[in-house]
């Protein structure tokens, strides 16, 4: 949560906040027993689905029907070491190389949840003008393998006010790949 | 309940960001481009989660109404662009872009630079609007940096050294006069001058770096590195040592979204110090 956002907003506004947040808190224990619901059209922009032919069906979410699952920057999602530790993950060894005169970006996203458990890996590639491109098959799939093989992820964390301050939660993670004359030059974010 | 749950949740976790302020008097009373402003402008529309559907379905209302609000276009992209859709972004963001460039073009700008790297792609915007706007393109959307020091570090990661130095200069001096230095211009400035091998410019930008932010552990692990190869260890160590010492107590840069250019890790700290020894 932006804090400083909050703290700027009208009071009216942040005592209805805060007065359902309490509502939240004190409810979550009861609603985690609860089954979670078909999946809908997405609440949120970038919400990904289950897909029962890529994604592991024993990979379970900590907050299924609790909360909207938020992005890494909202809940201080990170990985042991930073992008500086994740650079060399990917980088330490050699990776396949796309077509020589390649360029743009691979994105991998993908879901943490709060025990630092990851799934639901959906990958996008673009040129360097945006617009939807194919990498080698054999580099999208190193990187996606290296993706699913980090483990020290550090889950995302309430960070409002309450009672749940500071657990562990379910997030959005995503990986950028730089890609010129076919090589990976950079790991974002 | 549940619904309340991922209502509050939503709010909990995706306050809407600040949105570009709009005046609708400059609209004609009553015509579609004054309503759609008057929607973008609601409360409702406003109280909506970023990236949530309703505030998506909002900004379609919005550019149904008219479809040359730019501000919609702009702020319909936002969620994209933090959720690593970066297609999707684009194609919204040059909507705002084509209809309104120079309000639009440093924010683009930004972006290429902060969250892709597109160094080139950045340049090529940001020096679009110097030329828009006779040299002035303004700030960065966080408000730390002059955009014309972010043109600089995408001359430098181009390879451009000499380029990225006179911008800087440009910029350092033009901002100095008015007295109206940016959180980090210095360090950049210095680590820039750093890398070409230019010691003692680079000392005297960290020195000023200093004097802007107090307690920094980058600018003093920079110092480290330029003592080291003055070859004044001490001086080198010492820098170091309070380099740790404010990172672990959280001086340093730290960017929610992505990794700032010339971040420091404490990994390169302890390197250094190990290789004094």
């Amino acid at each position: 949560m932006n804090l400083l956002f909050f703290a700027r907003q009208k009071p009216v506004l942040r005592a209805c906040v805060l007065s359902a947040l309490l509502v939240c808190f004190g409810t979550v224990p009861t609603l985690a027993q609860r089954v979670a619901p078909p999946a809908g059209p997405p609440a949120n922009v970038g919400d990904i689905a289950f897909d029962p032919t890529t994604d592991r069906s024993s990979f379970q979410r900590c907050g299924e029907g609790q909360y909207d699952v938020p992005q890494y920057y909202q809940s201080q999602t990170a990985y042991t070491g930073g992008t500086q530790a994740l650079r060399q993950h990917f980088l330490r060894a050699a990776l396949p190389r796309s077509t020589a005169t390649q360029a743009g970006y691979i994105t991998i996203r993908f879901l943490v949840n709060c025990h630092g458990e990851t799934d639901r890996f959906r990958v996008t590639q673009l040129d360097a003008a945006y617009q939807p491109a194919r990498f080698s098959a054999a580099l999208v799939a190193a990187l996606l393998g290296r993706a699913k093989g980090l483990q020290a992820w550090l889950p995302g964390k309430f960070s409002g006010p309450g009672a749940h301050q500071g657990e562990a939660m379910d997030s959005y993670y995503y990986l950028l790949f730089k890609i010129s004359h076919g090589r990976v030059v950079d790991v974002l974010p | 309940m549940k619904t309340l749950l991922a209502a509050v949740a939503g709010l909990l976790f995706s306050l809407p960001g600040h949105a570009q302020d709009v005046n609708c008097a400059l609209y004609p009373v009553g015509s579609p481009c004054r309503q759609a402003c008057e929607l973008y402008q609601s409360p409702a529309r406003q109280a909506t989660t970023q990236g949530s559907a309703r505030s998506q379905k909002y900004f379609d209302e919005v550019l149904a109404l008219c479809p040359t609000f730019a501000p919609a276009w702009r702020e319909k992209a936002v969620p994209y662009l933090k959720r690593g859709d970066f297609g999707t972004w684009k194609r919204l963001i040059d909507h705002a872009v084509q209809l309104q460039p120079a309000q639009n073009l440093g924010y683009r700008g930004w972006c290429r630079f902060e969250f892709l790297h597109d160094y080139a792609g950045a340049a090529a915007d940001l020096t679009r609007l110097m030329a828009l706007t006779r040299g002035n393109p303004g700030f960065s959307n966080d408000g730390d940096y002059d955009l014309r020091i972010v043109l600089a570090l995408c001359k430098r990661e181009q390879g451009d050294p000499a380029g990225a130095l006179a911008m800087f200069d440009q910029c350092i001096a033009a901002n100095e006069k008015q007295q109206r230095m940016g959180l980090y211009d210095y360090l950049h400035r210095g680590v820039t001058r750093l890398r070409q091998g230019d010691a003692a410019g680079a000392l005297l930008d960290l020195q000023r770096q200093q004097q802007q932010i107090k307690q920094l552990a980058d600018t003093e692990y920079y110092l480290g590195l330029v003592y080291q190869k003055q070859k004044k260890t001490a001086l080198a160590r010492q820098r170091f040592v309070l380099a740790k010492t404010l990172f672990q107590q959280g001086h340093y840069r730290h960017n929610d979204y992505c990794e700032s250019l010339d971040k420091v890790y404490l990994a390169d700290i302890q390197k250094a110090l190990t290789s004094l020894k």
